[in-house]
């Protein structure tokens, strides 16, 4: 085996020339799989999501835009719809309403309002504490725990909505009550509360003193039809608690209260075609959307747009190839003198072609192999990354 | 060596397969949460006596029916506690009103699984609801500014016609709940309904007239009985005489507003109030309009009985 000793001598000598041979191929082979690889997953993922989502209302505008929030909580936040709708949904009788209402934050987070049945719905399942509560309850994701190192117990609190309003509406103490068992899925980078918890954020609902035991004038005016008159130093109470919970009220009718979308669950097709053509036939303030078709035109736009990826992977390839028999040729006439010595050192023809074959097969053997070892690492990492991309950048 | 590899491949896979069991073992603990709940408990949870009392009546013994409501004695502003709202949480159904007549408003503290709460009042028509415009409370809020929001009554079972709707509605919850037992809430509904067209028949020869009440909460049992009512806001009535000279004026150009003598109370007037009242030439009354929403202070008593008792009341107070 001295012609092999030789070789490895030869690549050991022509460490860079090795290198930009071994990375060429590396490059042409690893990125198109790679590519490949993402959008499968992106393609399954995405897919899969929408496909248990059967159908989604929300403002009329964007279907992708109104998609992605109610599949992905994204921070473009669609307009809001009245809670009524869920009830209007109700009313027919041909779907069960899941309200989403997620326009805040908690630490980067996004803050998901709904109701119970969501849990059921998406069949989430604890992994520590309890459900939501009451007001002020919160559970949280697996990944936002782990990360922040949160659990049944401890405090998580609102993000403000705006850091330079100094007027604006109070951030909201949460308490968290449990935390979710993995998915993979955006349900593990999202807080959940009731929507109401939400409403309270938004400043729909408050808790106060009370204000007809309130004596001090510079808390409370008495108006000239004897109403009292709360001043702005009555201070909303910033985290719900055993002993404030039964001040914390809503005013108005919560149905008039806002949501971003609501989820439409139908036991069957034909509630689904029905419930369909009622909101086709509604107003010009909502629309109803299917996600899975959404998200199919989705993809076949960027299957489109893969194809020249593809085409452009082939060129690359073919490119690479031209440059490998380049540099063959080109050592090939370099090492001709090398090549005379051997002759006449008694090595045969056949010996010195085995010699430059088998570099080249060493090449493409270790190219091979760094590619296996970078498809593997990607084919570990590709869930969490696509899932990444898909949630924007809370993860 | 060969058999000694193989030996630790089976204790690894059997420690894998036992771990996965215990993992499993553990999300079958958890499932008994709210979460993902699939089975039926067989029970159901008011919100009011008056909806107690009907949904008993419908479901009969076959569903176990529990009552959430603020013990005697409990604040307006009552929140349930944690065993309380669990069992609302397992429920199969919450039997409450709904938008419009909106009752137990706790529930605007407590989560709860919007897809198994039956709103009794949405059959009722627009025209059934009674909304009181000169009670307003203005605040302040988000985006919006001051502004304020109509009182809307949620007195709803004081019209016996109104808590037939509600009755109906509760048979149609319950039947698409337990199908099985459709029939047997379709014949105690009739023997319900039955009662129920009692009441309204003898609110028919309530003779009509003018009556004063403490509060708005009285309006669906007026309205029933073709009385014209005049309205107090008499939410909260201290125990201790505390009427200035200035309200008791106010009273006395409010009461003016009708030519009726006779001031209906949703609830025990203090004495001092009804000594006070009685001076002035006022007679008070009082009546039950279920609005702490609790069971009856007499275990012996129920609601087909208290409305009966709320009619004599009526009635004799009419005729004087």
């Amino acid at each position: 085996m001295s012609w092999l000793n030789l070789v490895i001598r030869y690549i050991q000598y022509h460490k860079l020339k090795t290198l930009i041979l071994v990375a060429s191929i590396f490059l042409t082979a690893f990125l198109p799989i790679t590519i490949m690889i993402l959008l499968a997953q992106f393609n399954e993922k995405i897919i899969s999501r929408a496909e248990s989502t059967p159908l989604v209302i929300g403002a009329r505008g964007s279907g992708l835009d109104l998609t992605l929030h109610a599949l992905y909580f994204t921070t473009k936040r669609p307009d809001k719809i009245p809670y009524s709708m869920a009830a209007e949904i109700r009313e027919t009788g041909w779907a069960r309403p899941v309200p989403i209402y997620s326009q805040f934050t908690a630490r980067g987070f996004p803050i998901v309002g709904t109701s119970l049945d969501y849990f059921k719905f998406r069949n989430l399942q604890l992994a520590q504490g309890q459900s939501l509560s009451r007001l002020g309850d919160c559970v949280l994701g697996s990944q936002i725990a782990r990360k922040l190192q949160l659990g049944p117990g401890d405090r998580l609190l609102s993000d403000p909505d705006n850091i330079l309003d100094l007027g604006g509406q109070y951030p909201l103490k949460m308490l968290v009550r449990g935390v979710l068992e993995p998915t993979s899925t955006p349900d593990d980078w999202a807080v959940f509360v009731d929507l109401k918890t939400t409403w309270v954020i938004e400043g729909l609902g408050h808790g106060h003193q009370n204000l007809a035991e309130e004596t001090d004038d510079l808390k409370v005016e008495v108006r000239s039809d004897g109403t009292l008159q709360a001043t702005a130093a009555v201070l909303p109470f910033m985290e719900i608690t055993d002993s404030n919970i039964d001040s914390f009220h809503f005013h108005g009718e919560t149905a008039d209260f806002p949501v971003t979308a609501v989820i439409a669950v139908a036991p069957d097709e034909k509630s689904e075609t029905l419930l369909m053509g009622h909101f086709q036939a509604g107003g010009d303030e909502t629309q109803l959307v299917q996600p899975v078709g959404v998200i199919e035109e989705l993809m076949s736009l960027v299957f489109q747009v893969k194809k020249f990826f593809d085409l452009n992977a082939i060129l690359i390839a073919i490119a690479t190839l031209f440059l490998l028999i380049l540099v063959l040729v080109l050592s090939q006439r370099l090492r001709q003198r090398e090549m005379q010595t051997m002759f006449k050192l008694g090595c045969s023809r056949g010996t010195m072609l085995l010699l430059q074959l088998s570099e080249l097969a060493i090449l493409f053997l270790f190219s091979s192999l760094m590619v296996a070892v970078a498809v593997w690492a990607v084919w570990i990492l590709a869930g969490d990354v696509v899932q990444s991309l898909l949630i924007g950048s809370h993860g | 060596m060969g058999k000694q590899l193989l030996v630790h491949c089976v204790l690894l896979i059997l420690f894998l397969v036992s771990f996965n069991g215990c993992q499993n073992g553990g999300g079958d603990q958890e499932s008994g949460s709210s979460f993902g709940r699939q089975t039926r408990s067989n029970r159901v949870s008011t919100v009011s006596y008056p909806l107690d009392y009907m949904t008993r009546r419908i479901a009969g013994d076959s569903i176990a029916t529990e009552l959430i409501a603020p013990p005697a004695g409990a604040p307006d502003q009552w929140t349930p506690d944690e065993k309380q709202i669990q069992t609302l949480q397992e429920s199969d159904l919450i039997i409450a009103n709904g938008p419009g007549a909106p009752f137990a408003r706790w529930m605007v503290r407590v989560s709860l699984p919007e897809s198994r709460i039956c709103h009794t009042t949405d059959n009722l028509d627009l025209q059934d609801f009674i909304s009181v415009k000169d009670y307003r409370v203005v605040h302040r809020h988000g985006p919006e500014g001051e502004h304020s929001h109509p009182f809307m009554v949620a007195q709803t079972w004081l019209d016996p016609l109104t808590a037939k709707k509600q009755a109906q509605q509760i048979a149609v919850a319950l039947e698409t709940g337990y199908p099985e037992m459709a029939s047997v809430f379709r014949d105690n509904l009739r023997g319900l309904e039955k009662d129920l067209d009692g009441l309204a028949a003898r609110m028919e020869v309530i003779p009509d007239g003018q009556v004063i009440t403490s509060t708005p909460r009285l309006k669906f049992l007026t309205r029933a009985a073709g009385l014209e009512d005049t309205h107090l806001l008499w939410f909260d009535l201290p125990q201790e005489p505390s009427w200035s000279a200035t309200e008791e004026q106010d009273f006395v150009a409010r009461a003016k507003q009708s030519n009726s003598k006779n001031i209906l109370f949703d609830t025990a007037p203090p004495d001092w109030l009804k000594n006070r009242l009685n001076a002035l030439g006022y007679q008070t009354y009082s009546l039950n309009s279920f609005s702490h929403g609790g069971l009856p202070e007499d275990a012996n008593s129920d609601f087909i009985r208290i409305m009966n008792e709320n009619l004599e009341t009526l009635q004799n107070g009419l005729s004087q």
